[in-house]
């Protein structure tokens, strides 16, 4: 009777945990796999377990209890990283009140139940870097977080805090700014800087102040402490540039302090290309183009070359295609196909939004390409990534599906 | 006889309310009631509740009644607890267009609510009569660190009789209202950056140098006193969980409207919740939200915020909650003892017990019907408020 009893039990036993099982390993039978790192796969298979990739590759055998996606007759990628995204943030993403402020982090306002995250997500982004405004010279620390979920939460998408400390060279900072003429300042908007030479002033003050606190360290100031992180290359400094007059003045300025730095935006990187690579500097590149009547801010750089990408990429320059941090940004896969239309080669076009952005953000041991022991970010496409008819069929973020079209 | 005192004692508390019951001021009350809700202890049915010195002298069934107790027959009434209103603003003349913001600077730890409050504002009287015997008094939600919060009773004969605790914490808000345009914190990221700097500048306090704001400050960083923070969406919340995990504030969550989306959250790290009032006119989904953040075992209170709302939202607020499932026991816990133990003045109030303070509310039927009306309202031991016959 014993044994009977010992016998259901087992019986009972087994299917549980034959579900369990099935619910963790997935394999993803794929048509072509695209894994960016390595030549394309085809005919393939994935097998993702734990939200990781365990085994890629044609000969491999599936287990019994994996669930099965077929893609056989799709095109599998590994999740997009936007290297600049829209902020998943309510409200101002720049504290006014001052042009530096560094200990300033985005991270610490992250809504984890913004709209921006879900239709980032359906553009088939899995990993984003985040910044703060550009309207401050220095103006805070980055985020790189994915955007799991649902439910989504905070602490549990940051993957890495203060990717980046974010430093402007663009006009953006002096607009709002007001001089004191023939009436007393009222707020805090009466201040510097009110010109292009004030802002590269304020900048270098900064550094300069930053390198006094490091040597005398009277008084403990988080920010300082931040840009003497930065100085010691323990930050990268994501610098937003666009006049060809501000890239050289940049790479200069890496050069006095012996800065890490990364270009954000780059408008017109194409003219100084050659110095940008000489300096061995990446290029964060986009937006690609903006709406007419959009802020005025943008006063600068809105003639937007779409080979830029092309040459800054044959110069020997590392690019990144991102969407670019405004309100209706264009998908990344789209900015590739129009870069490689425009003169990127595909190869590169297809590592800009994947590989070169993650090794920018320093997560490449974790996203970027379909590899052995990365996160199972992956993407199912119904065809060539760059052609404008091809469609995000499946988004699977850390081996979780997160977006399915039908 | 009674009758004849009750109506000139009533037209009195409208006008000089705490003056004119003080003339009780010494008299025992025998309460034969037809339930007793100890709230911590279960309902006793056709008990009697001894008032002796403004104290619970003794509740049961057939306790020894004094001779010289004046006895009140309530033998078919229902008695609470006094209502405890975790966060309003009465007594604060918002009625008349005072503010409760010291705008002008963001942070201003050094504020005292109660320098503020103004016991025979109309509004308390009203409070009086919905039940509310003791409220948490607290500045707004426009300044991040916005000043200490005060527990006060609603009766008393002297200012010091009122308050229970002058300092009770320090309210800290993550509200968008905290931002303005023209004053730091302009953004959201902003409004942490400052946080964080301030409590780094309460953590470095030292006594030699007197300031007024570090000294609170450093209460606060070190865990020392309740940071009651504001927090509504789940992003607030979410920085408002960060705060807490940086520098183990002893906090209290105010608002928390969307708390049930990251309700594990919450209760992983024991944060009490006091709840944003729930209003006739709200809709279903966010009515049933306070029962999924009770349910994963957070401790919750209500508020009503008065006089942003009307205060007998308070009650209405935990009647609606069990309407959408909250748990009866818990809904009316959550009026009393939860919001006493969040408050720190569960040895005073929050429930009927021998020892506690004599705050006693008396229903015609179950507490938690909208069909019920109050009776009678007794703080420590004075009838401060009694329903009149239409």
């Amino acid at each position: 009777m014993r044994r009977y009893a010992i016998l259901l039990t087992f019986l009972l036993l087994v299917p549980i945990s034959a579900t369990r099982g099935q619910a963790d390993i997935i394999a993803i039978k794929a048509g072509k796999i695209l894994t960016i790192s390595g030549d394309p796969v085809t005919d393939g298979v994935i097998l993702v377990e734990n939200g990781r990739i365990a085994e890629i590759g044609t000969e491999i055998e599936v287990p019994e209890n994996a669930s099965i996606i077929d893609a056989s007759q799709k095109v599998v990628m590994p999740g997009l990283v936007d290297a600049s995204a829209v902020p998943p943030v309510r409200g101002d993403l720049n504290e006014q009140s001052s042009e530096i402020t560094p200990a300033l982090r985005i991270s610490s306002a992250l809504d984890p139940q913004s709209k921006v995250l879900k239709r980032i997500v359906q553009t088939g982004v899995t990993t984003l870097y985040v910044s703060p405004g550009w309207r401050n010279v220095i103006g805070g620390l980055g985020v790189v977080i994915k955007p799991t979920g649902p439910p989504r939460r905070t602490q549990e998408m940051i993957i890495k805090d203060d990717a980046a400390l974010t430093v402007v060279m663009g006009l953006d900072p002096i607009s709002g700014n007001r001089i004191p003429w023939r009436e007393p300042p009222t707020n805090f908007y009466y201040r510097r800087p009110t010109t292009r030479m004030a802002i590269i002033w304020m900048l270098r003050k900064s550094l300069f102040d930053a390198q006094q606190y490091a040597t005398s360290k009277d008084k403990e100031d988080p920010g300082l402490q931040i840009l003497c992180s930065a100085l010691e290359d323990e930050i990268p400094i994501r610098l937003n540039v666009r006049r060809a007059i501000n890239i050289r003045t940049a790479l200069k300025l890496a050069e006095e302090h012996d800065l890490k730095l990364i270009l954000d935006e780059c408008t017109e990187g194409y003219k100084v290309a050659e110095e940008i690579a000489q300096k061995n500097v990446p290029v964060v590149l986009g937006p690609f183009y903006y709406y007419p009547g959009s802020s005025s801010q943008y006063r600068e750089g809105r003639e937007v070359n779409w080979n830029n990408a092309g040459i800054l990429a044959n110069a020997g320059v590392k690019v990144a295609l991102a969407s670019g941090a405004q309100s209706q940004p264009i998908d990344l896969l789209t900015a590739a196909t129009f870069a490689v239309r425009h003169g990127m080669p595909r190869d590169k076009a297809l590592k800009a939004i994947t590989m070169t952005p993650a090794e920018i953000l320093g997560i490449a041991d974790r996203v970027g390409s379909l590899e052995k022991g990365k996160d199972a970010d992956i993407l199912i496409l119904s065809g060539d990534p760059l052609k404008v008819t091809t469609r995000i069929e499946r988004v699977i973020l850390n081996g979780k599906t997160v977006h399915k079209t039908d | 006889m009674r009758r004849r005192i009750f109506p000139s004692i009533l037209l009195s508390l409208s006008v000089f309310s705490h003056l004119v019951v003080a003339a009780e001021d010494t008299q025992s009350l025998a309460i034969r009631a037809g339930r007793i809700w100890t709230v911590t202890d279960g309902v006793i049915t056709d008990g009697v509740i001894i008032v002796k010195d403004g104290k619970i002298h003794a509740v049961g069934k057939e306790p020894d009644v004094p001779a010289e107790a004046k006895i009140l027959d309530m033998s078919d009434k229902d008695v609470i607890p006094g209502l405890i209103d975790a966060h309003c603003h009465v007594g604060l003349s918002l009625d008349i267009f005072a503010e409760i913001d010291e705008i002008v600077s963001a942070v201003t730890p050094d504020m005292q609510i109660l320098d503020a409050f103004d016991p025979l504002a109309e509004d308390v009287t009203k409070a009086r009569s919905s039940g509310v015997t003791t409220v948490m008094l607290a500045p707004g939600n426009k300044n991040p660190i916005a000043g200490q919060t005060a527990i006060v009773k609603l009766y008393g004969n002297k200012m010091n009789d009122w308050v229970l605790k002058r300092k009770g914490g320090v309210k800290l808000s993550l509200r968008d209202e905290a931002l303005m345009s023209d004053r730091r914190p302009t953004s959201r990221a902003g409004l942490m950056a400052l946080l964080r700097e301030q409590l780094n500048e309460g953590k470095a306090y030292k006594d030699d140098e007197y300031d007024p704001c570090g000294e609170v400050l450093k209460r606060v960083a070190d865990g020392n006193v309740p940071a009651y923070i504001c927090a509504c969406t789940v992003d607030e919340i979410a920085s408002a969980v960060t705060l807490v995990d940086e520098y183990g504030l002893k906090a209290v969550l105010i608002g928390a409207e969307k708390g049930d989306e990251i309700a594990d959250i919450i209760a992983e790290r024991d944060i009490p919740v006091i709840y944003a009032p729930l209003l006739l006119f709200s809709k279903d989904k966010d009515l049933k939200r306070v029962v999924k953040l009770a349910n994963s075992g957070i401790k919750l209170a209500f508020s009503s915020t008065a006089p942003k709302t009307a205060l007998h939202d308070l009650r209405t607020s935990a009647i609606l909650a069990t309407k959408y499932g909250l748990n009866p026991e818990v809904a009316i816990k959550s009026l009393t003892i939860h919001a006493a133990e969040i408050l720190g003045i569960a040895d005073r109030v929050g429930s009927i017990e021998k020892g506690k303070d004599a705050d006693l509310v008396i229903l015609n039927g179950d507490p938690l019907q909208l069909t019920s009306n109050i009776e009678m309202v007794i703080i420590n031991g004075h009838i401060v408020y009694k329903r009149q016959e239409e």
